[in-house]
């Protein structure tokens, strides 16, 4: 048993090779690698047709919104903050790129004035959190109160339209059999990877992720970089709501109501805590790919919006244990 | 910030509530002059029973947040609570299920934050999902009958005034005495200070976080019931915007969410104020959807003006 565990986990030896120490190195890899291998398995079992290409393009289709939402989670988190208004956001970019009003302009602008609009938000969430320094549970949840009401109110409560071509494209369009949606997602969660290893800022998240104290007894630029980090996750979440949009191709007022939670269960599967857990991208990749992978492979087994709910809240609650058992024992 | 003009010091645990009930009072006076109906007497028994429900969800989540906590899983609790009560079984039964429901969910909330280390929101947000889920399956739509105990509870008069106002006492009664007066009260506020100063002062940190969650979980199913008995219906969502009222009126009644600083009292007047702005904006025909702009907008300037040394959630 100890030589397969050891072998699954390529890694420098260590000095101490008790059992426990092996297992417990095997559970420090993202919670997503094992619900991924988990779920490949059940739906051969279960539901083969799901683990052909076709079937695999439609999920990993369905993972790019909520990879860019996980994107951006991520991002706030590891700076021990974090933002609830990720559901807002996605609310607004689907009235925006769905009203008549945006859908008549040009591709160029119907892209950007949604994403201004999901910058700003990230800047204002941003400005209370780093600037106020108030709670960032309490900003967000009201930003997202804020944006939700604003739609509504916008819209009169009924969808406004569907959305334009160009979204429309970004949503459902492919290039060859991949679709463009995916090659956006794992092409920013890519850059977003290089640019977090590469960047003082990614450094800077790092060290404030670590203790936001000492970071800024040595001089790291705490409100500076907690400001920007809202930002860049207002501009994935704004995009992500905008694929999203495009993929479902009409307006609706119910889209956002999960998000939250998906992009946190999406966070925690990805082995990231708050301020800090794994470093490495590929983690919040698959738990993208494995949260739109559970949502189908109910679909497939005909299980309710009930049971979904619980195996969501089961599976964060699994995963966040795991990691922080992992972290009292490091 | 500092506002010594109203009485707000750093070194009473009340919190800011004197500036709350500042706050209050300007705005019922302006509603009182702006609008005829607001001071008559069915609008007032209308605030009392729409400030009712809030005031039991509130105070339970704001001794969570005294610990330092948050309970995003109080609409949950809510939903499930209007669930069981209108199952078709044995009253007695389904009171029984609903209390030990609550139980269950504030011990699983409280050991999650407290042993396992969870963050809260991340571990209330799970049970959160998890209950609502349990609540659609026991009851997909709204429906259901409430025992007729309860219904006498809900909607009569008693002394010739609305049995609601006796809900709403018994709460902050209970608040209060809890709070203010109760030796689990100053731990709470103990270990929302400084968890390891509590520690070092011989507090069970651990059973004190439980029992706080225990505490909020079984005021949300007292809200659970009063709502399932004025709606006479079982709607496994209907507590679902509880959770950020509750949150909104804990910070507009000058609770800090860094935990330890905050009173019943202060509580009272975060609810009352957004009982009577919604109310206000009610009578003023405001756009229901332009209500929760205006209460979103009213949070973040609540949260604008509790500054505090730590900085991100």
């Amino acid at each position: 048993m100890t030589v397969t565990e050891m072998s699954s986990v390529p890694r420098e030896p260590r000095k101490n090779t008790n059992t426990l120490h092996q297992i417990g190195r095997v559970l420090n890899l993202p919670p997503s690698v094992y619900v991924v291998i988990g779920l490949v398995l059940l739906s051969i079992y279960m539901v083969p047709v799901l683990t052909k290409t076709p079937f695999q393009m439609v999920i990993l289709r369905q993972a790019a919104p909520i990879g860019l939402v996980v994107c951006a989670q991520l991002l706030v988190m590891r700076t021990k903050s974090i933002d609830l208004s990720v559901g807002g956001i996605f609310i607004l970019m689907n009235y925006m790129v769905t009203s008549s009003f945006f859908t008549s302009l040009n591709p160029v602008a119907a892209l950007a004035v949604p994403m201004a609009a999901a910058i700003l938000i990230g800047a204002i969430n941003g400005f209370f959190i780093a600037r106020l320094r108030a709670s960032a549970v309490v900003v967000t949840l009201a930003m997202g109160a804020i944006l939700l009401g604003l739609v509504l109110f916008l819209s009169s409560g009924r969808p406004p339209g569907s959305a334009g071509d160009f979204v429309r494209f970004l949503g459902v369009g492919k290039v060859g059999i991949i679709p463009v949606a995916v090659i956006i997602w794992l092409g920013l969660a890519v850059l977003l990877e290089i640019f977090l290893r590469r960047s003082i800022y990614g450094r800077f998240v790092s060290v404030i992720g670590s203790n936001p104290t000492a970071a800024g007894l040595s001089g790291v630029p705490v409100e500076k970089t907690l400001f920007f980090t809202h930002v860049l996750a207002g501009a994935f979440a704004g995009l992500g709501g905008i694929l999203l949009a495009g993929y479902i191709g009409m307006g609706s007022v119910k889209i956002g109501t999960d998000i939250v939670m998906i992009s946190i269960a999406g966070v925690i599967l990805g082995g990231i805590t708050f301020g800090g857990g794994r470093k490495s991208i590929y983690g919040a990749i698959l738990a993208a790919y494995a949260l739109a992978y559970i949502f189908n492979l109910m679909t497939a087994l005909k299980l309710g919006e009930p049971a979904k709910l619980i195996v969501q809240g089961v599976v964060i609650f699994a995963a966040s244990a795991i990691a922080s058992y992992n972290l009292k024992r490091n | 910030m500092k506002l010594p003009a109203l009485g707000i010091s750093t070194t009473s645990r009340k919190g800011g509530q004197n500036l709350s009930l500042l706050i209050v009072l300007i705005v019922a006076i302006g509603l009182s002059v702006s609008t005829q109906e607001f001071l008559s007497g069915e609008n007032t028994h209308n605030l009392v029973v729409q400030i009712t429900p809030l005031l039991l969800v509130a105070l339970g989540q704001a001794v969570v947040v005294l610990t330092g906590g948050l309970d995003v899983s109080v609409g949950a609790v809510i939903g499930l609570s209007a669930v069981i009560i209108t199952l078709p079984i044995d009253p007695n039964l389904a009171l029984a299920l609903v209390v030990a429901s609550a139980l269950v969910i504030g011990v699983v909330n409280g050991l999650a934050v407290g042993a396992l280390g969870i963050h809260p929101i991340i571990a209330t947000l799970s049970t959160s999902t998890i209950v609502t889920g349990i609540a659609l399956t026991l009851r997909p739509t709204p429906g259901g009958d409430v025992p007729l105990w309860l219904d006498r509870l809900v909607g009569t008069d008693v002394f010739g005034l609305p049995v609601e106002l006796f809900w709403s006492l018994a709460a902050i009664a209970i608040g209060l005495a809890l709070l203010q007066r109760s030796r689990l009260g100053l731990q709470i506020h103990a270990i929302g200070g400084s968890q390891s100063n509590a520690r070092l002062a011989g507090i069970k940190v651990l059973r004190t976080q439980v029992l706080a969650y225990v505490i909020c979980s079984m005021f949300a199913a007292a809200a659970g019931l009063f709502l399932a008995s004025r709606i006479s219906d079982g709607d496994a969502i209907v507590g679902l915007p509880f959770t950020l009222m509750s949150i909104t009126a804990v910070a507009l009644g000058g609770v800090q969410f860094t935990g330890g600083l905050g009173s019943a009292t202060g509580v009272l007047f975060g609810c009352l104020l957004l009982g009577f702005l919604s109310n206000g904006m009610n009578l003023l025909n405001v756009s229901p959807f332009l209500q929760s702009i205006v209460s979103g907008l009213l949070l973040l300037i609540a949260i604008a003006f509790t500054r505090r040394k730590t900085i991100g959630i």
